[in-house]
């Protein structure tokens, strides 16, 4: 995106110099998780053909790779807006992150696509018949047939139509990408020199950036998830997914740090309590989930309204309670023992050991979230080989969005922390009593550790 | 009244000869008077103004043997429990205690009344509808941790105590303003009389001063 | 890029409009240990009573007269002299209720979450922020305590053994209430009084009169600042300030499910506990900066709080407003997107039925003047900022009279449709409790030290060693426990 001609005149440290191998190393690597999981998929689709059982995982991974850019996104105009300490510990990580639309968007076609296909089937089979559940299109509302005979449905087809919903989606990846555009833009100003200007800037586009990302997150994940049961609703759901989506960044931005960075000399001198904030944040996020969670569900289970105690009571039937216990125990009290015992000994590889974790209780939860609308019971993900793209399209999607955040890493070279936004001095210990000249950052003090440099 | 704020204004001034470079024959009166008075002697304090020479204070104390020490601040400082060597994880634990005490008794009394004592239908749901009865778990569980914790701590630390030695120490009101005391006392094995107190003169500090029982 | 010139930067940079005497800093220049603590401690010991403060005062006693009238008259002849009608049986009652609550709220958040976030600017303003909460507290106790009509049998609330048998219903988030608001009264009670002794020791210290030393002698338990005592407190109070923090949550999460557990179109909302809690903060955060302004001009506290403090609360202030715009979006929304006649009736009707008025002042009040705040200019004018808070708290107190009130006159049964008009013994009950908590907090501004003197010392002495390098950014923490950085004390929770 933005070029580096000024680098010469710097005495910083990039990207490359402190973690380039590894990031090759990992876009190496990244592509046989991407072909197993291609491979399982392969496997899925062959052994379910004819139904909709593929595309139902490949639903729920994209929901968490999806969420992962969106989340870094949204986290990044976080840090612009609040500029605490931990956030320079991601930055870069992130900003590669949220470069990551065009490839999410095209992770998004099979999904696009079908919507298209099923404007044109309406569910109906060759002789006219509705198509059973497994089979159908993945948006039930999207079938004209379904729509016309519901009171419910059609009183909402203002907004869930078909149309709409492709109109509405492209128009949330426009968004998006317009703001990580100038996100990244600016910021790579912002390395070229002094300039609290284009820090002004960042700051309020990201202010307002926060809001647009919380409006959207919420529309988008009401057209992807929300409407797989259209006639269930909950208004706390667009958070449910803020929280959902930056607790997901956050886990992975703590692996980054982990495999890529945790034995490298300058890591060593970033005082510990910004890994306890990041430890904090984890506690801040799992307790959020619970928050969250639990009142969603509180409230729909003591209300007992019809249409909304469907959704809740199918996921505390069938063999889905034991999934949701596992939600709880994996994703709230698991998480939630080890952070409040580690707290005060926090660190990066303790942290890592909970976020790798963590990214499996992820996938359960929106797994939770999504599953039971297509399948009565648990048991069928086996009994119908729907398991075998169940792990397969996580690790499709997970390879090559690893592939692609290991590339953007590469290829932008940024310098490892942005030296020039003032409010790095709090954060950057190493020479905090030497402020000399205009081209001595801070982080000549960390050339020590690097043979060389952009 | 005037008299009373001129007090504590910064720049008191101190009865010559308990500085550590006045060795005059008023020094001489006055530590002989001391040992005198020795048997009453509860401990032998240091007063600073700062926090630095406070904490190398305390660190050569430590290692000079002394145990039974204890500084008096206006506010906590940091490392100071590290330099006096003084080292207390009581409070973590009985609130944790607290806390897993409120929490079951909290979830009991629930259980018990709803499910056995007192069983109602209410629309349906299981006697035991657990999700029900989280919120009052967690508001006893955070109830009993906080009582545990203040009542445990004004104990552990003996308060109430409306009277104390320091107290008898004349200037010891800025303990709680700007002044930092280290008090050696009497009862540490280490302490003698003499020793301690030229022990204590070596520190750097403001005055030495004795602090009777 | 060409290096923009400093006097380029500062043209197009919005720059605030500020007296001289007003600094951004955290804690005005030259402060030392002595002088903070005199500061704070002689507005109490040395201060003589201002004629303005006497004025205030009977003025509250007057409020508080009401009060007593008010609370008398519902004791003695029941809430029958209350405007609520079959169909809207929660009216000012629960509307005062929730709205003092709320206010409460912004006072633990500084006093808690900031403290564990390691902003330190909180320091000056805590200790009001805290008395206001258990002031608020006591104010909207007493509207719960007046509603439950036969006050004879309020006990009845508790999980106490009887002769009958019976135990309270524990499914129900109003039992819930009960427990939620007593615990969180005593543990704001719990917390306040413990950040206050180690200042109740200083006002001892520094006290003349005899009598006056033993008062604060007494209260301060004989706290001698010893290093032993520190340590145990420094514990308890992180971990006090750890569990504020998902309490305070769960308070007014609590009250929402009142709401929200009902099936009344307008109350059964999933998205009300988070947005009842931002809601909560707004209308308490328009209420520190209400008090806080006239308060540091009354006691020459400009240099403790400064308009760093008043501009951070101004920018805490657009972020929740934002929130629980987000929330009457999301509202709005739902009511749509149920596809439910009734819900989308309780949206039509809030905009255009018989009190829609009320609905829209209050979009007015909380999502459009609060963007005024964006404005750099705006957030350090202090007549701006007053008024823009008092607005914000109109519109809280709108914004439960809408959901409490405009709700229950139009329910799913259109028999049962009624209105509902206040009566003089709703508003003066409300006024009378603007005299307890006036009254309240005009005694704690002579009485006890307005801002945590223990605290600033520490955050003075940081500020003397360190403040060279953390000038300009609020994650720096003071030099010891208040902040949680030492390890060995205690976790911090987030």
């Amino acid at each position: 995106m933005a070029t580096h001609e000024h680098s010469h005149e710097r005495t910083d440290v990039r990207i490359n110099d402190l973690i380039g191998p590894r990031l090759n190393a990992l876009a190496a690597k990244a592509p046989i998780f991407a072909g197993v999981g291609g491979v399982l998929c392969l496997a899925g689709l062959a052994l379910t053909w004819g139904t909709n059982y593929f595309l139902q995982s490949y639903l729920f991974a994209f929901m968490f790779w999806f969420g992962l850019t969106l989340g870094s996104t949204t986290w990044l105009m976080g840090h612009h807006v609040t500029g605490g300490g931990w956030g320079f510990l991601i930055r870069r990580p992130l900003e590669a992150a949220s470069r990551m639309w065009p490839y999410v968007f095209a992770m998004w076609f099979p999904i696009g696509i079908f919507m298209v296909l099923s404007m044109m089937n309406n569910g109906l089979d060759a002789s006219g018949h509705h198509l059973p559940m497994n089979k159908m299109p993945l948006y039930e509302w999207a079938n004209a047939s379904i729509r016309d005979g519901d009171k419910v449905l059609t009183a909402k087809s203002g907004y869930l139509n078909p149309l709409g919903w492709l109109i509405r989606s492209v128009l949330f990846f426009c968004v998006w990408f317009g703001l990580s555009f100038y996100l990244n833009k600016w910021s790579r100003e912002e390395d070229e020199s002094y300039n609290p200007l284009v820090r002004h800037r960042l700051s309020l586009m990201s202010a307002v950036g926060l809001l647009i990302s919380a409006l959207t997150i919420t529309f988008s994940t009401i057209d992807w998830v929300m409407s797989l049961e259209p006639h269930w609703f909950s208004s706390l759901w667009g958070l449910i997914f803020v929280v959902g989506q930056g607790h997901a960044t956050l886990i992975v931005m703590v692996l980054m740090i982990r495999y890529l960075a945790w034995d490298l000399p300058l890591l060593k001198k970033v005082e510990t309590r910004y890994f306890r904030d990041l430890g904090n944040l984890m506690l801040a996020f799992t307790l959020l989930w619970a928050y969250t969670n639990y009142s969603q569900f509180m409230i729909q289970y003591s209300a007992n309204i019809k249409e909304e105690a469907g959704w809740q009571l199918h996921r505390t039937t069938f063999g889905w309670q034991y999934i949701g216990f596992g939600n709880i125990i994996f994703h709230f009290a698991a998480p939630f023992l080890f952070l409040l015992m580690s707290l005060t000994k926090v660190n990066i590889r303790n942290l890592a050991k909970l976020a790798l974790f963590l990214v499996f209780a992820r996938h359960l939860d929106l797994f939770f979230y999504i599953i039971p609308t297509f399948r009565q019971s648990p048991m069928e993900t086996f009994r119908s080989f729907a398991f075998l793209s169940d792990i397969g399209a996580p690790l499709l999607l997970g390879g090559l969005w690893l592939m692609g955040w290991s590339k953007q890493m590469t290829k932008t070279n940024a310098p490892i922390v942005p030296q020039f936004d003032e409010r790095l001095e709090g954060f950057w210990p190493l020479d905090a009593h030497d402020h000399g000249s205009n081209g001595h950052t801070p982080l000549a003090a960390a050339k020590g550790v690097t043979t060389t440099h952009g | 009244m005037a008299q009373h704020v001129e007090k504590s204004s910064p720049d008191i001034e101190f009865p010559i000869g308990f500085g550590i470079n006045n060795r005059g024959a008023d020094l001489r009166a006055a530590e002989i008077d001391r040992a005198q008075r020795k048997h009453s002697v509860w401990g032998i304090t240091a007063e600073f103004d700062e926090t630095d020479p406070l904490l190398n204070a305390a660190r050569a104390a430590r290692k000079a043997g002394y145990t039974r020490m204890d500084a008096y601040t206006p506010m906590p400082v940091e490392g100071l429990s590290d330099a006096i060597g003084y080292r207390n994880k009581q409070m973590p634990a009985l609130m944790f205690c607290g806390g897993l005490l409120g929490c079951s008794l909290g979830y009991f009394i629930q259980w018990y009344s709803l499910g056995y004592g007192y069983a109602l239908n209410h629309g349906g749901r299981p006697y035991h509808s657990w999700p029900n009865f989280i919120v009052i778990t967690f508001e006893c569980t955070i109830l009993f941790t906080a009582l545990t914790g203040v009542f445990g701590m004004l104990i552990l630390n003996g308060l109430p105590t409306l009277y104390h030695p320091m107290f008898n120490l004349e200037g010891f009101e800025r303990h709680s303003q700007d002044r930092f005391f280290l008090t050696i006392e009497a009862r540490d094995k280490n302490f003698d009389f003499e020793k301690t107190l030229a022990f204590m003169r070596t520190m750097g500090a403001l005055r030495v001063e004795v602090v009777e029982k | 890029m060409a290096v923009i010139t400093p006097r380029e930067i500062s043209r197009r940079l919005p720059s605030p409009v500020v007296d001289a005497d007003e600094t951004f800093d955290v804690v005005g220049k030259g402060n030392t240990l002595a002088t903070v603590t005199e500061k704070i401690s002689d507005a109490v010991l040395r201060d003589r009573l201002r004629p303005g403060w006497v004025i205030f005062l009977g003025f509250a006693l007057l409020l508080l007269a009401t009060l007593g009238v008010a609370f008398g008259g519902i004791l003695v002849m029941g809430v029958g002299l209350w405007g609520i009608n079959n169909s809207v049986g929660w009216g000012f009652d629960i509307i005062n209720f929730v709205w003092w609550i709320g206010i409460g709220h912004a006072g633990t958040l500084i006093s808690a979450i900031l403290l564990l976030v390691h902003q330190n600017w909180r320091t000056s303003i805590n200790r009001f922020a805290e008395a206001m909460t258990i002031f608020a507290v006591f104010c909207a106790g007493l509207f719960v305590l007046s509603h439950v009509g036969r006050h004879q049998y309020a006990y009845w609330l508790f999980p106490l053994p009887n002769s009958m048998g019976m135990w309270p219903q524990f499914r129900s988030p109003l039992e819930w209430d009960v427990f939620a608001v007593s615990t969180y009264a005593t543990v704001s009670i719990l917390f306040w009084y413990v950040g206050l002794i180690p200042d109740l020791a200083t006002l001892r210290d520094r006290a003349v009169r005899p009598y006056v030393k033993r008062f604060y002698g007494i209260a301060s338990l004989g706290w001698r600042g010893s290093n032993q005592h520190w340590h145990r407190y420094m514990a308890v109070y992180l971990i006090l300030a750890g569990i504020s923090t998902p309490l305070v949550l769960s308070v007014h999460s609590t009250i929402s499910f009142d709401f929200a557990f009902s099936q009344v179109p307008g109350w059964h909302a999933t998205v009300f506990p988070p947005y009842f809690v931002a809601g909560a903060l707004v209308g308490g955060f328009a209420m520190v900066l209400i008090l806080a302004i006239p308060l540091r001009e009354m006691f020459n506290l400009k240099d403790l709080i400064t308009m760093r403090h008043l501009e951070n609360c101004a920018k805490i202030l657009v972020c929740t407003t934002i929130f629980v715009s987000y929330g009457y979006a999301m509202e709005a929304w739902t009511a749509y997107y149920s596809g439910s006649i009734d819900e989308r009736f309780m949206a039509w009707n809030r905009a255009f039925g018989q009190y829609g008025w009320s609905y829209w002042s209050l979009l007015f009040c909380n999502a459009v003047v609060p963007q005024l705040l964006w404005f750099r200019k705006i957030r350090t004018n202090l007549v701006w900022l007053y008024f823009i808070s008092v607005v914000l708290s109109i519109g809280m107190w709108l914004e439960r009279w809408v959901i409490i009130v405009v709700s229950l006159t139009r329910t799913m049964l259109p028999s049962t449709w009624h209105g509902y008009t206040p009566t003089g013994w709703d508003w003066a009950q409300y006024i009378g409790t603007f005299g307890l908590f006036l009254t309240c907090f005009l005694l704690f501004c002579r009485i006890l030290p307005v801002i945590a003197m223990a605290e600033m010392r520490e955050l003075v002495h940081h500020e003397m060693h360190h403040g060279a390098h953390d000038h300009g950014h609020d994650s720096a923490e003071p030099n010891g426990g208040f902040s949680g950085s030492d390890p060995s004390v205690a976790p911090a929770h987030a």
